[in-house]
């Protein structure tokens, strides 16, 4: 493992991969802090320019913006309480009630700690887990996949909005949004209309930021002032102090725990982990009556669970090209641009330029330490840039972006209509995550399952014939019926 | 709180379920105007379509059905404290009503105009023409600062897209 790494580092490890992982990090951190731009919509908006680019060039930006976003989006939440990423909202509650007591600067430093601590700890989990699952993968086939992404689509159905059969509906639009182009067994047109355009399927890059960008554009467009800034933006407040910070370390160590579990699981990402952490942290806490009042615990155990699943999310990206939530759905996209198609058979086929990107992730994460004191000194005032100047400059961009990806304007028609239909879906309380993620895995579930029923003797019994395949359907119907009994016990509750 | 309040019936879920039936028929219809066998067999093109569709309606059928019997919004008593808080602040900002419809219907032509304006004027030309509209429509009211935004950002993104990506963003069929 430690020679594969170093060989990987080796090969991959260049100047231009180094200095593309340093501008990459350096730019998802102001992006990602400026108000209003989520994680997503950020790797989504800078995600076409590394198509460009050499996957040795590329991968590495994507990583790097990926990793400084996240970080990025801690800062307006706490400072301006506009949480930049969902997964941030609880150090928002946190965090911006620090604020208003003049202890920004601790809050901001703690969320900085706390995620490189937590994103180290699954970094290494990452490393030593991916390959192992990986040669085990390999004993999966068609039937085991089948399952395992129809696993992986009800779990995002079922935790990422308020109603399963909401989340289940967004899934199912998604999955036959997917079927659009051709049949890949028969080669026979399906949806098409007659528009050549679409023989290639939906663009997956434009809708995805049409999804996520357009969306948020029309979003703050309909409130009555667009992104008023309040809160202490500038104070010159106390640093937190290594003794503040080591007190937090086994929130933060049991905290990443935490959001390595939940991130590693497929289709569950950083938003809840989050929850999660900050949950499980609250109830052990002796100072429990700080909670929602500004506890630097809270911030921590936030920070560090949400970070943690994040290199945690790549585990089944990598091994099994399921992604962890929306932020990986768009590095997944940009990674089959780049042709590397995520599965057992990546580590086989490109083991070096993998863990050439494990050691760019650990390198990131050591930058993303000294970058993000720099942005905690100089760039605070980063998020008093007005929303209302900031949406059109990034409706600009978006519209690049997604004509640049082919270079058709079919595309930018597909960007448009993803923002339309991405407003009515949040503005209908329906989850946007499930439809993304069916949208990707939809193409993997059609193959294997065809595939397992075409090789099948015995029809759909094939899936409760295989041990793994099989276990996994049970697992399925338990995650099925513990929702249907939450759900009977509500509204007898209600 | 009232016991009538968690009864309050749910009007989003009643919209989705029909426009998720509508979807799940329009699916069907359109794979079943090609005259394939019923039900279409695991090599046919419309075997897994087929499949979603009908998966797509019972989760329409069922929305419809949840918000006739008026099933409490989910979240109410969730046994899961942290997943109902995370869908909580999930939800939270998004479903409220539209404070600004004219602003909002304002910016929707908005981004109409510059896709309908691409062709024809080209990336730079409409982007400056969306960034000088789109600004003061959303409140900005710094006008020299607007101005200066939307003829710098338009052209740095040309140049970064066609110098470091070597990709020709559409020059407009209007200037030959």
């Amino acid at each position: 493992m430690i020679a594969d790494l170093a060989a990987g580092v080796a090969s991959f490890f260049t100047v231009a991969s180094v200095v593309s992982a340093t501008l990459g990090l350096a730019a998802g951190i102001v992006v990602g802090a400026l108000p209003g731009l989520t994680a997503t919509m950020t790797v989504a908006v800078l995600a076409p320019f590394t198509f460009f680019m050499d996957a040795s060039i590329g991968l590495p930006f994507l990583l790097g913006v990926y990793k400084g976003a996240i970080y990025g989006g801690s800062i307006p939440a706490i400072l301006i309480n506009t949480p930049g990423t969902n997964a941030a909202a609880a150090t928002a509650i946190e965090g911006f009630a620090l604020a208003r007591k003049g202890r920004a600067r601790a809050a901001l430093e703690m969320s900085l700690y706390a995620s490189v601590a937590g994103d180290m700890i699954a970094t290494l989990v990452l490393i030593f887990v991916t390959a192992p699952l990986a040669a085990m993968a390999l004993r999966f086939s068609s039937p085991e996949y089948a399952i395992l992404y129809l696993f992986a689509l009800t779990m995002i159905a079922g935790v990422s909005g308020r109603s399963f059969a909401k989340g289940a509906a967004s899934a199912l639009l998604g999955a036959l949004v997917g079927c659009v182009g051709l049949d890949p067994m028969s080669g026979a047109q399906r949806f098409v209309f007659g528009y050549s355009d679409l023989l290639g399927g939906v663009a997956l890059v434009p809708i995805l930021i049409g999804m996520f960008a357009l969306s948020e554009i029309f979003i703050q467009a309909e409130r009555r002032t667009v992104g008023a800034v309040s809160g202490d933006v500038d104070g010159l407040d106390p640093a937190l102090g290594w003794r503040a910070f080591a007190a937090q370390r086994w929130t933060i160590l049991r905290s990443s725990g935490l959001g390595v579990f939940v991130g590693t699981l497929p289709g569950i990402g950083s938003e809840i982990a989050c929850w999660v952490a900050y949950g499980a942290a609250q109830r052990r806490s002796k100072a429990r009556h700080e909670y929602g009042r500004g506890s630097l615990e809270g911030v921590a155990a936030a920070e560090s669970g949400n970070n943690a699943s994040v290199p945690a999310t790549l585990i089944p990206m990598l091994v099994f090209g399921i992604p962890g939530d929306t932020v990986t759905a768009v590095l997944l996209g940009a990674f089959m641009a780049q042709g590397l198609l995520p599965g057992p058979l990546l580590f086989q086929n490109s083991g070096d330029t993998i863990y050439g990107l494990f050691g760019i992730l650990l390198l990131t994460n050591v930058l993303l330490l000294g970058f993000g004191l720099i942005a905690i000194a100089r760039l605070r005032a980063i998020v008093r840039v007005p929303q209302a100047i900031l949406a059109p400059c990034v409706l600009v961009l978006c519209f690049a972006g997604a004509y640049s990806a082919n270079q058709n304007m079919f595309d930018v028609g597909v960007l448009v209509a993803g923002g339309f239909l991405g407003y009515a879906m949040r503005k209908l309380d329906v989850p946007i995550p499930p439809f993304v993620i069916a949208l990707l895995l939809g193409p993997g579930l059609e193959n294997s399952l065809r595939q397992s029923l075409l090789f099948s003797p015995d029809g759909w019994l094939v899936f409760v014939q295989r041990p793994i395949s099989a276990t996994l359907l049970a697992l399925l119907a338990a995650f099925l019926a513990f929702q249907a009994v939450a759900a009977l016990r509500a509204r007898a509750a209600g | 709180m009232r016991m009538a309040c968690h009864h309050r019936r749910d009007p989003s879920r009643l919209i989705v379920g029909a426009v998720a039936l509508l979807a799940a028929g329009a699916a069907v219809l359109a794979l079943s105007r090609r005259g394939a066998a019923w039900p279409p067999s695991v090599q046919s093109a419309e075997f897994f379509p087929s499949l979603v569709a009908i998966g797509l309606g019972t989760a329409g059928a069922l929305l419809v059905v949840q918000s006739a019997v008026g099933l409490p919004r989910a979240g109410a008593g969730d046994p899961g404290a942290q997943e109902g808080a995370a869908a909580e602040a999930r939800g939270r900002g998004d479903v409220g009503p539209v404070e600004a419809p004219w602003r909002l219907g304002a910016v929707m032509l908005g981004v109409l105009a510059f896709h309908a304006a691409i062709g024809p004027f080209g990336m730079v030309v409409a982007s400056v023409l969306a960034i000088a509209v789109l600004a003061p429509v959303l409140g900005y009211r710094r006008w020299g600062v607007a101005l200066l935004v939307a003829l710098i950002t338009p052209v740095a993104v040309w140049l970064m897209f066609r110098r470091t990506l070597n990709v020709l963003l559409p020059t407009g069929w209007l200037w030959g």
